[in-house]
């Protein structure tokens, strides 16, 4: 079975994004798809009256140059592992799974996915972050895989490979590359470095199979974590986002189970367990768009414009799933996301 | 799925006027309108102005906006003179050469169509006497894609276009446009039966249920805000249980006297709805 990107039938190309090597890359690999030569990405990525989830059924690929913005600092509904340098960039926009419970579908007007050739910028501006970061004593902490999944399109985009070996010619960051693909072995012949972390999000069976569509089942996953384990890389877990699911007690249980079946819980980097939470602009947006997954329609409370179950469900789910993962790995490890 | 079609003269749409048996609406002067079932063809005149004119005047009080069609189909000139003439195409991008904006109609259907990028003008355009990026020209596109996209979801807004001329200054006679669409109509007729198929944006709450959530928000006198929230527990509770709304059929029956009473009744409603 194939899990992630399709044929790609359109390309729209800015006139900017010709020249580089990426666009030529990708032009390559779509010798049939109708080329659009388009001014500016927006033009067609913000149109008005899209539909996300009509435009997950013919997904296009638009090839476009990022001109600002190439390095953020991190959201405060995402985990920063401690540190403080906590950025973010955006290579890629949008991504090939299409969960029901994604932010994405409320923060993108379209579902197409926009590739960012211009990879030397970027670089540069993380250089100048590396540079200029408020806390000296710790790396830049960098998440690159942030609003998409990069390892997902890694054989078609190899942008996890460039920023590996960007990472090596780089001191004082750390990148985290965080992915729900089986995809490692697009990676498997490169020898491991100690700035990379790759992470993987896993869910219960029942999860994936209903809400995390297109993506590979959870076995798959753990296969690809348990195999960057093995070549020596340092893996992170991320039981993000829990949800709120009838029976969650016992689905996580058997996940966290049948994870450590596979995995060996002692050369685990670290874990995080987040709650379902989604910025409640961005779930009004998904709710007025679809009606079809019952997990954007369960009775959630909002604080600081933040959807999440309520306080006494998120502290009761935390407190299980910690004291599970307890059982296989030191307190300290696990970072739990109030 | 109702259909409408833009024109730009009579003589484009004569074909397909017999092709589907339609029979002019007496009720519209001004425009023409033919009609029959759910197909409706208008006949807009030549130029971006009347085409969106026309497309407005058509797809303004459609009864069901979400699963309507709107199909812009005419002639074209074509700058390569590889492509045959008679050759239908499918338009991926619309460029209105006065103001160099650009619209891109959304390509979810699978066809077998050429795809072809298109720049309305407000003349007759010749050879050598524009400079040209786009494959096509036409006079009514960018007139008609931006009024069909204001009434009607993107995805359903097509411009299929039949090339017509290399940019020479030949006018085809009218026997000829026959000719050449009624060449094409099979493949026009593929496109709009497949995009007839394709499945619309789904309604949240349809039918039955619609009508007792109908029913309720009068007989409370609800405000817009609680009956935004009440729909949003109700495609809840529906999405949940798989079940219809008629544990809220008792409800409809109840008056309440002041806002008290309904916002009273309201929380009851809404804690039924997500509890259960």
């Amino acid at each position: 079975m194939h899990y992630g990107h399709s044929n790609f039938s359109h390309l729209y190309i800015e006139r900017a994004a010709e020249k580089y090597p990426m666009t030529e890359h990708l032009l390559s690999r779509f010798p049939k798809a109708e080329r659009i030569c388009i001014d500016n990405y927006k033009d067609v990525f913000a149109r008005p009256g899209q539909h996300f989830q009509t435009q997950k059924r013919s997904i296009k690929l638009i090839l476009a140059v990022k001109k600002d913005s190439l390095i953020y600092r991190g959201s405060n509904n995402a985990q920063d592992f401690g540190y403080s340098n906590f950025h973010y960039n955006a290579l890629i926009l949008n991504c090939v799974y299409n969960c029901d419970y994604c932010y994405l579908q409320g923060m993108y007007p379209s579902a197409n996915i926009v590739v960012f050739v211009n990879t030397e910028a970027y670089f540069s501006a993380t250089g100048k972050a590396i540079d200029q970061r408020a806390d000296p004593a710790t790396p830049l902490y960098l998440a690159i895989s942030y609003d998409t999944d990069l390892l997902a399109l890694e054989s078609l985009v190899p942008y996890c490979r460039e920023w590996i070996e960007y990472s090596r010619r780089k001191d004082n960051l750390l990148i985290e590359i965080r992915t729900k693909s089986a995809n490692y072995r697009a990676l498997s012949d490169l020898p491991p470095h100690n700035q990379v972390v790759l992470a993987w999000s896993l869910s219960p069976e029942s999860v994936v199979s209903r809400y995390e569509i297109n993506t590979p089942p959870l076995e798959r996953r753990l296969e690809s974590a348990a195999q960057a384990i093995n070549d020596g890389w340092s893996v992170r877990l991320c039981f993000d986002p829990v949800l709120l699911i009838p029976n969650w007690r016992e689905s996580y249980r058997q996940l966290i189970e049948r994870t450590f079946e596979k995995l060996p819980a002692e050369k685990v980097r670290d874990i995080s367990i987040g709650i379902f939470r989604m910025n409640a602009e961005y779930l009004k947006r998904i709710k007025k768009q679809r009606a079809d997954s019952d997990i954007l329609y369960f009775p959630y409370e909002s604080n600081d414009r933040v959807v999440s179950p309520y306080q006494k469900e998120k502290d009761e789910m935390n407190t299980e799933i910690s004291t599970l993962l307890e059982e296989y790995v030191d307190k300290e490890k696990i970072a739990v996301w109030m | 799925m109702p259909k409408v079609i833009i024109t730009a003269i009579h003589e484009e749409a004569r074909p397909l006027i017999e092709n589907f048996g339609l029979k002019k609406d007496p009720h519209s002067q001004r425009i023409p309108v033919y009609r029959r079932g759910d197909t409706c063809l208008v006949v807009s005149g030549t130029g971006k102005v009347k085409s969106a004119i026309a497309t407005t005047y058509a797809l303004a009080n459609v009864e069901s906006p979400k699963n309507t069609l709107a199909i812009n189909f005419g002639l074209c000139g074509c700058r390569d003179t590889e492509r045959p003439l008679g050759e239908l195409v499918f338009i991926n991008k619309i460029t209105d050469a006065a103001t160099r904006r650009d619209f891109y109609p959304e390509i979810i259907l699978k066809h077998n169509l050429r795809e072809a990028s298109l720049t309305t003008f407000d003349n007759q355009v010749l050879k050598g006497r524009e400079t040209l990026s786009s494959d096509m020209v036409d006079m009514e596109a960018s007139g008609f894609f931006p009024s069909a996209t204001a009434f009607i979801p993107l995805e359903n807004v097509y411009c299929l276009k039949l090339i017509s001329d290399h940019l020479e200054d030949l006018k085809l006679d009218n026997p000829m446009i026959r000719e050449k669409i009624e060449a094409c109509l099979d493949a026009f007729m593929v496109v709009i039966s497949s995009a007839s198929k394709l499945k619309s944006r789904p309604s949240p709450i349809a039918g039955n249920d619609a009508s007792i959530l109908n029913q309720l928000c009068e007989a409370l006198k609800l405000t817009i805000t609680q009956r935004h929230q009440l729909q949003d527990y109700a495609i809840g509770y529906i999405i949940r249980h798989q079940k219809s709304l008629d544990l809220l059929h008792p409800y409809c029956e109840q008056t309440v006297k002041n806002k008290t009473e309904r916002n009273r009744l309201f929380k009851t409603i809404t804690h039924a709805l997500r509890s259960q």
